[in-house]
């Protein structure tokens, strides 16, 4: 490995290498804070440079490990003490943007927030949103087609991509940096990139879809007594908000308190005896006009009682301490730690069954146990955390399983937003046909002959 | 004991401001307002002085365009019993504010003013002790404590270094800290109660207060861009720098 | 122009926020009479006589202004003020709860915090938390003003020959009363109210490591802080936190040592006057922030920043 980083230092620079305690100081998973084993980090300043790396590494078959923010939570960026990681973090370029169109051209090593900031600074508006926002990065979004709290309105990060730019294993650079609505010129390659976790090439640049500022948001928590007034809540927002609606985010009374009353990490808004809590914000162009809709649509869902206890934001402030409830994973990390977490995504209706199912099948196995649910209902899209007390294999495959058997037979998905990575690899198989990963397989071969992007991530050995 | 609370409507503490084109201040088009977040402290004060018993009314006033009823409904909705709306067609400058609260003063005779130490707005930090003077009472700014006692009113005022603590004969002026108290939200049922409490219109001219000009703003501007930063080559170049150029330390 | 300016003292000794306010009052110009009111502050007259550009020292030693009343110092203010065209005083607690005070009973307006003098009524102040600068002028024959002392560099302790003269005047309202004072005595200031804050991240490695910040602030009386990072790898607790999710500091001095500057971090510090980053990566996102960037390492560094203070 020696001869070949001293000819990528040649392309990148020799502080562009980092080695030995350099690279075991930075951290490979946030969750875990286990250090990063890889043998060298390279960090390459353009498309070019990379292209090079590539090259290199192709001709000395050097497996690779892309890294971004490091903000993921299946494991993608693990890499061992054979494999090189190369971190796009010198890559953060905003290039341009193009008001008319309503399109943002970036590279990939772009934190999120630093593309939402330099929208907002020309009065447009990038609309994936989520939690990691300040560390996330615009290639890691797009490599495991990251979701989050907007998409009831705006869909997922593939709703956001107009074109990519990547570099294959052998370092050819595939420019499909299209800045069109529509292009119906063949294959759209840049859907083979996007979501496949940086197995079939290397996301360098992108163009982004950029939409209107709208600055009007409304915002309230409010307490629903079953799961019914749930579900009639989330179509009646959708009805009298309009297209307004831009989030919907429900937490079970067991985040809820956990979060509150239970650990005093947040002054509860609400009292927290009720089941089930919504954070429901919606975004529209005219403050008055979008206040008055918004309080107007609250105030006759509970007249209907599809809501039993309501608090509106009255400043940005008071919004962002609600929100602060809902997007503390920290501390619920913290809480609960060791805890398994899971992403999950299944038809709304079936929800509540499952998660009661979910905590019986687990108290019934461990006393004590906790289960922790909250999520995007809007999108189908439940975070389910299960904490045992301990941290086993044993216990872990267990759990697994309780979580994701009966996801199959329901049609939904072991993975609804954060992608298989290293962890959830064996489960691939609950969500997917065996034709579906065969393609899956065929693909990877003909990107990445010599398996050395991301290796053992995703799918199931070739030959298995 | 009856409460008065003064409440600004100003745009939302989260909002980056603009600096109009033209220079003449601030672009306010459609941009979200709220109460001020040191008049929703001293709201909030109110309600919880007369949900311990120690007041029987809260009453909020507010002074500007039509647009602040907004903000006397969310105070309402918080809590307040009843709202004073004195209509002007701008905000005025602090001593015109100073002297229409006065007047409302002098008709409530409450036994304790509460007001938010400045607007996040203009930030004059003047209002409340303008006020005191006007109505020769005695003051308590920059609150963290307040507790009515005998006839007084205990203040403990953030002060550079520490914590002071006032006794006031009442009826005194309160102004409030960030750290006095943490505001509630305001409820579903008692935002549509708000709506029907009841909520009085009245213009200078019915307080009998001229309003004057003493400031004039000729000029807004966006400050000054951090310049590009410099590498020094040495511990020795740094402390210079900090101590020679940027002098500070 | 004659211009009254208001001293800022413990009745001991004088505030050296006041040199920034004769700084002010001398860019506006005339004559420079000092108010110090308070009790057994003699001494801090002989003080404010020898400040240059002083040409006057008016002593008000009396028992009802040793607390720094509003009520019992804004009268007297106004019965001084008559025949000054300027009332000026460095912004601090005390001249923030007086001077409005003073303004009202004189029927003027204020101008609050200036940070720069255009002429003898019109000045620059910060409006919307700094975030855009006023350009106004006061219509008022007399001018009330509080001095933003950062903006204003402090003017020569010594030098001046003031003669001190005597306000033999008693105001005391009677309605207002001093209970007691905490004033905190702590070697470091909290976090968020320090001018200097010296923040650590991961680079430091380690909990022991942060003694040798510890060091450095203790010679500059500066605060410490931390990254996430730092928090994360548990070298120290949470409440160090510097950030989005932490504290948000504007200190006039910020160092950030081993820091490498995630979004996160940046948001809590940005607003700071000065940045200093010292760090031995050179591509660290922190330096694009910094006014003043070492790559170095810090474990050489910060000793000999130690020792060089």
């Amino acid at each position: 490995m020696n001869i070949l980083l001293d000819s990528i230092e040649k392309v990148v620079g020799s502080q562009n290498v980092l080695r030995g305690e350099d690279v075991r100081s930075r951290t490979a998973d946030w969750m875990t804070k286990e250090p990063c084993l890889a043998g060298a980090i390279v960090r390459p300043a353009n498309t070019e440079q990379l292209s090079e790396v590539m090259a290199l590494c192709y001709e000395a078959n050097q497996a690779v490990v892309t890294h971004g923010g490091l903000t993921g939570l299946v494991r993608g960026g693990m890499a061992s003490s054979d494999e090189l990681v190369i971190s796009l973090e010198r890559m953060t370029q905003i290039e341009s943007i193009d008001c008319v169109s309503g399109t943002m051209t970036v590279q990939a090593g772009a934190p999120l927030q630093s593309v939402q900031e330099a929208a907002d600074q020309a009065e447009m508006q990038f609309n994936l949103d989520l939690g990691a926002r300040g560390s996330c990065t615009i290639g890691g979004n797009i490599a495991t087609n990251a979701g989050g709290i907007r998409v009831i309105r705006y869909g997922m990060m593939r709703d956001l991509v107009l074109g990519v730019e990547a570099v294959l294993a052998d370092g050819t650079v595939v420019n499909s940096m299209n800045t069109m609505l529509k292009n119906n010129a063949g294959y759209d390659l840049k859907q083979l990139f996007i979501g496949s976790e940086g197995t079939l090439g290397i996301v360098t640049r992108a163009v982004l879809k950029l939409h209107p500022q709208l600055t009007a948001t409304n915002t309230a928590l409010v307490a629903c007594e079953d799961f019914n007034s749930l579900t009639g809540l989330l179509q009646h927002a959708r009805k009298s908000l309009g297209g307004e609606l831009c989030a919907f985010e429900v937490m079970w009374s067991s985040y809820y308190s956990l979060l509150t009353t239970e650990s005093n990490r947040h002054t509860p808004p609400i009292s927290s005896d009720a089941p089930y809590y919504v954070l429901i914000e919606s975004l529209g162009a005219e403050q008055k006009e979008s206040h008055e809709r918004f309080e107007k649509a609250i105030e006759s869902a509970f007249e209907k009682g599809l809501l039993i206890d309501a608090v509106l934001a009255s400043s940005d402030h008071q919004r962002e301490k609600l929100w602060a409830i809902r997007e503390d994973v920290e501390g619920l990390a913290h809480l609960l730690a060791p805890r398994f977490a899971f992403d999950i995504s299944l038809p709304i209706l079936e929800m509540d069954k499952y998660v009661r199912k979910l905590q019986s099948a687990v108290s019934q196995r461990w006393k004590n146990a906790k289960v922790i649910v909250f999520g995007h209902l809007g999108d189908g899209n439940l975070h389910v955390s299960v904490a045992t007390g301990d941290a086993s294999d044993e216990t872990r495959e267990a759990v697994e399983s309780l979580v994701y058997e009966p996801l199959k037979l329901m049609g939904g998905s072991v993975s609804a937003e954060h992608g298989i990575g290293l962890k959830k690899r064996k489960y691939l198989n609950l969500s997917r046909t065996p034709a579906e990963i065969a393609l899956m397989q065929t693909l990877k071969i003909a990107l990445d002959p010599r398996g050395l992007l991301n290796r053992n991530k995703v799918l199931p050995d070739i030959l298995a | 004991m009856k409460l008065i609370v003064s409440v600004k409507r100003v745009i939302d503490y989260n909002i980056k401001v603009r600096v109009k084109a033209d220079n003449t201040g601030v672009d306010l088009a459609n941009v979200k307002m709220a109460l001020n977040p040191f008049c929703e402290i001293a709201v909030e004060e109110a309600i919880r002085l007369k949900e311990a018993g120690v007041a029987s009314e809260v009453v909020v006033v507010s002074i500007g365009p039509t647009a602040v009823q907004e903000q006397l409904r969310t105070a309402l909705a918080l809590g307040a019993d009843r709202a004073i709306h004195v209509e002007t067609d701008e905000l005025p400058e602090p001593l015109n504010v100073a002297k229409l609260l006065a007047k409302v003063i002098e008709a409530e005779q409450p036994g304790l003013v509460i007001l938010g130490k400045q607007s996040i707005d203009s930030d004059n930090n003047q209002v409340g002790q303008m006020l005191a003077a006007l109505a020769g009472r005695p003051q308590g700014t920059f609150a963290s404590e307040v507790k009515v006692e005998g006839g007084k009113v205990l203040v403990t005022r953030e002060v550079d270094g520490g914590l002071r603590t006032l006794s006031l004969d009442l009826p005194a002026i309160v102004t409030t800290d960030l750290r006095l108290n943490e505001p509630r939200y305001a409820k579903l049922p008692d935002i549509m109660k708000a709506k029907r409490k009841p909520l009085d219109v009245k213009t200078p001219a019915d307080l009998g207060v001229e309003l004057k000009q003493h400031i004039t703003q000729l000029k807004v501007e966006t400050p000054a861009q951090r310049e590009a930063g410099i590498k020094v080559d040495s511990v020795d170049a740094l402390i210079d720098k900090l101590k020679n150029e940027a002098k500070v330390i | 122009m004659n211009i009254l300016l208001i001293a800022e003292h413990d009745n001991s000794a004088l505030n050296p926020a006041t040199l920034s306010a004769v700084s002010a009052a001398t860019q506006i110009g005339g004559e420079l009479t000092v108010l110090v009111a308070g009790a057994d502050c003699q001494n801090v007259a002989d003080e404010a006589a020898k400040v240059s550009g002083v040409s006057k020292v008016l002593l008000a030693d009396n028992a009802a202004y040793a607390k720094g009343l509003a009520e019992n110092l804004s009268a007297l203010i106004a019965e001084v003020a008559t025949g000054y065209s300027h009332i000026i005083a460095a912004a601090s607690s005390t001249s923030k709860d007086t001077m409005p005070r003073v303004a009202a009973l004189l029927d003027v307006g204020q101008l609050s915090e200036i940070i720069a003098v255009e002429s003898a009524d019109i000045f620059k102040r910060p409006i919307y938390a700094g975030n855009a600068i006023a350009t106004v002028q006061s219509q008022d024959a007399v001018k009330v003003i509080t001095v933003r002392t950062s903006a204003f560099d402090k003017a020569a302790a010594e030098g001046g020959c003031a003669g001190v003269e005597t306000v033999a005047n008693s105001r005391d309202s009677g309605t207002s009363n001093f209970v007691n004072e905490e004033l905190v005595k702590s070697d470091r200031p909290e976090l968020t109210a320090a001018s200097v804050v010296i923040s650590g991240g991961r680079g430091l490695g380690s909990a022991e490591n942060f003694a040798l910040l510890e060091n450095v602030a203790d010679k500059l009386g500066a605060a410490i802080g931390a990254s996430r990072a730092a928090v994360d790898a548990g070298f120290v607790s949470n409440d160090l936190q510097v950030g989005q999710t932490g504290k948000i500091v504007a200190p006039e001095l910020y160092i950030a040592v081993g820091i490498s500057g995630a979004i996160q971090h940046l948001a809590g510090m940005k607003e700071s006057k000065v940045i200093v980053a010292i760090n031995k990566d050179e591509e660290a996102p922190i330096f694009q922030l910094a006014d003043y960037g070492l790559v170095g390492d810090l474990f050489k560094v910060l000793p000999e920043l130690e020792a060089k203070l």
